[in-house]
């Protein structure tokens, strides 16, 4: 008898429903054997459609290296297998130790982005019974697009379903969305293409997948979206839309302040190109931007994502920002409503950078692989100098090499719970079957770890308030502007940007998507992609080998060349460990993250011998 | 819409709509214990687009078959014999279209079979239920000529669409 179970992706933000086929009563016998991926016509985001990666959902709960019983670092440094017993039992006994010798403070909570709700709050939990400020979520880019939405104090009218896309005779796209979230292309298409008077403006810097369907197509220099969407903004509120809104005089203040032929200069887009996209976003019955910048695709992600949703709600457009956790909106949200993060607590980031410097004994990384998934090699080698580093993680994991205790964890269709996509629904994630082995869920080993803790003394706190400041926002816009426009001269020759190529499932986030085998049938060997122009300059031809040097590393790389590609920018696929060792480590004070702009690098030649 | 009879459906991409995502290729591979029988074709760096098996008239990488693997099915389909079939790449360099790719998964060519075992049971194949942009549809490609989708669209060939 075969039981149809519905669940979502658990790769992206969008939320997709698929459906898992599996004969109900068979005992468990690898799941590829009795489960089978179904495409649901039903779903209310995609509509059966599925991209390449969440294709390879399955792939996640058969993997190979699975862990099937936790693991505990033994005295000659290896990994031995353990109890359940044996292992909450260490792992409790070490993080009590380290509370009693250097305080709770020293202990902090990483939550990943497959988390549901419920098991945020159970964390959220755990960290008040240790007494830590110290709990974020995981997940650097979505962090960073999530602050620059709170912080912009916009609240334009968000779209809430796919339908509300198609009906749009306008829409903006910022960034490569088809790439990031391929299965909104269906509405969008629909759009452009059944209603022939549509407008599909896309906004970025090289003609990507997204770019190919864009009608107008604005081109901005690399990582420069920001300025562009200033000058659109500027254009809006100069034409008297959204005059009435409470962020409107701040914004007119600074853009008066601003010499515009700068920042078009800085954009490399003239009004004049804006013009008539703006006229159409704002004349349209209904229209929609669409914020869809991956990871260090713009300078100032934070900064973008704040000034699409300032500009949707100047003129009047529905607003969806894509982000790349399933659950990013909602375990901030649920950490919100327990109380984190609190003022002196660290962030995600700033717990890594601490960790480091040694003011944090102890990291426990829920659902997440900090050092897969986080870039430069700060972490990566501050993780193995850590007095105790706990995870838990489904499969084989740079964190779990790193780690001092393993516990093996259940996956997005092993356990239930409700996460929040982009458009915000709350959505039921579904178990489709039990972990394999001896694995938990996160939300067991949590409520298990919380039981050996004494309970807290400590009052809950009250839900945390939005830090929404338009005057800060503009403040600090005003400041990357002049900032870019001063350092406008030290684009010197010879250096490139280095921009990920973000692939369907190559998107560098750990153990979630590295270890599926789709990216490596892709993209089996490292490779960079070079402008026409750029591979001519170099004397080089495609297979070639090159040396990529950024700041921190250097990286040999195969030749690939894209005729689609801007001079000035290199790309590279983020997934292989060596390619995410090029961007550097920098920590943003006023965000407190992550400072996810492109990395500068020079990319050279090896010489005649090794081609 | 009307739906025309299995036998006369075929796998028709819609060259306006494919944003290259090969999530299709994706779902073959999966769906087909890791053989991909659909292959991403590259066009001039510009565009990815898949190449799939027409299932033609009269197909060349049947006459190509040196041992009877590769047959025309009773609805039409041409398939091939997972025990007949000796891996000897004649079927991949006959196929007009680059239809059958070059990367042979445990010794045998890689065919498209249609999904014969969703198709049956009257679903539709794995490529074109996943395609994230619409672009892939399982028609009858004479039917595509006057459906309101494909307004003013000609066939560029056998089995993909595009507007003039």
């Amino acid at each position: 008898m075969n039981q149809d179970q519905r669940t979502i992706c658990p790769f992206c933000s969008m939320g997709c429903t698929l459906r898992i086929n599996r004969a109900v009563g068979a005992p468990y016998v690898g799941a590829s054997e009795i489960a089978r991926l179904e495409y649901d016509e039903e779903g209310r985001v995609n509509r059966g459609s599925l991209c390449a990666k969440g294709n390879m959902a399955l792939e996640l709960l058969t993997h190979a290296s699975r862990f099937e019983s936790p693991r505990v670092r033994g005295a000659d440094g290896e990994l031995e297998r353990t109890s359940w017993d044996t292992a909450l039992e260490t792992l409790g006994t070490k993080l009590r130790d380290i509370v009693a010798r250097h305080g709770p403070r020293s202990v902090g909570l990483l939550l990943g982005p497959t988390l549901t709700n419920e098991e945020t709050v159970q964390a959220a939990a755990l960290a008040r019974a240790i007494g830590t400020p110290h709990v974020d979520q995981a997940r650097p880019e979505d962090h960073v697009v999530l602050e620059g939405l709170g912080r912009c104090s916009a609240r334009p009218e968000p779209i809430r379903d796919v339908q509300e896309i198609e009906a749009c005779q306008a829409i903006l796209v910022v960034g490569d969305l088809f790439t990031h979230a391929p299965c909104i292309a269906k509405p969008v298409l629909h759009a452009r293409y059944d209603n022939r008077r549509n407008l599909l403006g896309t906004l970025g810097f090289w003609k990507s997948r997204t770019f190919l369907f864009g009608k107008p197509v604005l081109r901005c220099l690399a990582g420069r979206e920001a300025a562009a969407l200033t000058l659109f903004l500027h254009m809006a509120l100069e034409q008297g839309a959204g005059a009435n809104l409470p962020w409107a005089a701040e914004a007119r203040a600074m853009l008066d302040g601003l010499d515009l032929a700068e920042i078009e200069r800085l954009a490399g887009l003239t009004r004049e190109e804006l013009t008539w996209l703006g006229d159409g976003l704002r004349d349209a019955e209904s229209s929609a931007v669409l914020f869809g910048c991956g990871f260090a695709e713009s300078e100032r992600s934070d900064l973008t994502a704040g000034l699409c949703a300032l500009l949707a709600e100047a003129t009047g457009s529905r607003f969806l920002a894509m982000l790349g956790g399933p659950n990013a909106v909602g375990v901030r949200s649920a950490l919100a409503a327990a109380g984190f993060p609190t003022e002196d607590g660290l962030r995600s980031a700033e717990m890594l950078a601490a960790a480091g410097t040694g003011e944090l004994k102890a990291l426990l990384a829920f659902g997440c692989d900090p050092v897969g998934a986080y870039p430069g090699n700060v972490f990566r080698e501050a993780a193995h100098e850590l007095p105790l580093l706990a995870t838990t993680a489904p499969l084989d994991s740079l964190t779990a090499a790193a780690a001092h205790v393993v516990l093996p964890a259940g996956t997005w269709g092993e356990k239930s719970g409700t996460v929040v996509n982009a458009f915000g629904h709350e959505v039921q994630m579904e178990a489709v079957m039990p972990p394999p082995g001896t694995a938990r869920t996160d939300g067991a080993i949590i409520g298990a770890l919380l039981a050996s803790l004494p309970p807290s003394e400590a009052e809950p706190a009250g839900p945390v308030e939005d830090p929404a400041d338009a005057a800060t926002f503009f403040k600090e816009l005003e400041l990357y502007l002049r900032l870019e426009a001063r350092d406008e001269g030290a684009r010197e020759m010879g250096t490139h940007w280095l921009f990920p190529e973000a692939n369907p499932g190559q998107t560098g986030d750990g153990w979630l998507t590295g270890p599926l085998s789709w990216p490596r049938h892709e993209s089996p060997e490292p490779i960079v992609a070079l402008s026409p122009a750029h591979a001519r300059s170099l004397g080089v031809r495609v297979g070639d080998i090159v040396r990529v040097r950024s700041r921190d590393a250097s990286a040999n790389l195969a030749v690939r060349i894209e005729e689609r590609l801007v001079d000035d920018v290199v790309l590279v696929p983020p997934h292989h460990p060596e390619i995410r060792r090029l961007s550097a480590w920098r920590l943003d004070g006023v965000l407190r993250d992550l400072d996810v702009r492109p990395e500068r690098v020079t990319v050279e030649t090896l010489g005649e011998e090794t081609r | 819409m009307i739906q025309a009879p299995v036998e006369t459906r075929r796998i028709v991409l819609d060259l306006d709509r494919c944003i290259g995502c090969r999530a299709c290729a994706a779902a073959c591979h999966i769906g087909h214990n890791n053989q991909t029988n659909l292959v991403p074709g590259k066009i001039a760096d510009v565009a990815i687009l898949p190449v799939h098996c027409r299932h033609c008239e009269h197909p060349a990488c049947a006459e190509a078959c040196p041992c009877g693997a590769l047959y025309k099915d009773a609805s039409g389909f041409v398939r091939r014999s997972e025990i007949l079939c000796i891996g000897c790449h004649g079927c991949a360099q006959a196929c007009p279209f680059g239809a059958i790719p070059s990367e042979f998964v445990r010794g045998v060519a890689p065919k498209c079979d249609l999904c014969i075992d969703r198709v049956q049971g009257g679903s539709i194949p794995r490529c074109v239920a996943t395609c994230t942009a619409g672009a892939l549809s399982f028609v009858d490609p004479e039917e595509t000529i006057g459906s309101p989708s494909y307004v003013g669209g000609r066939i560029q060939s056998r089995g993909m669409v595009r507007r003039p």
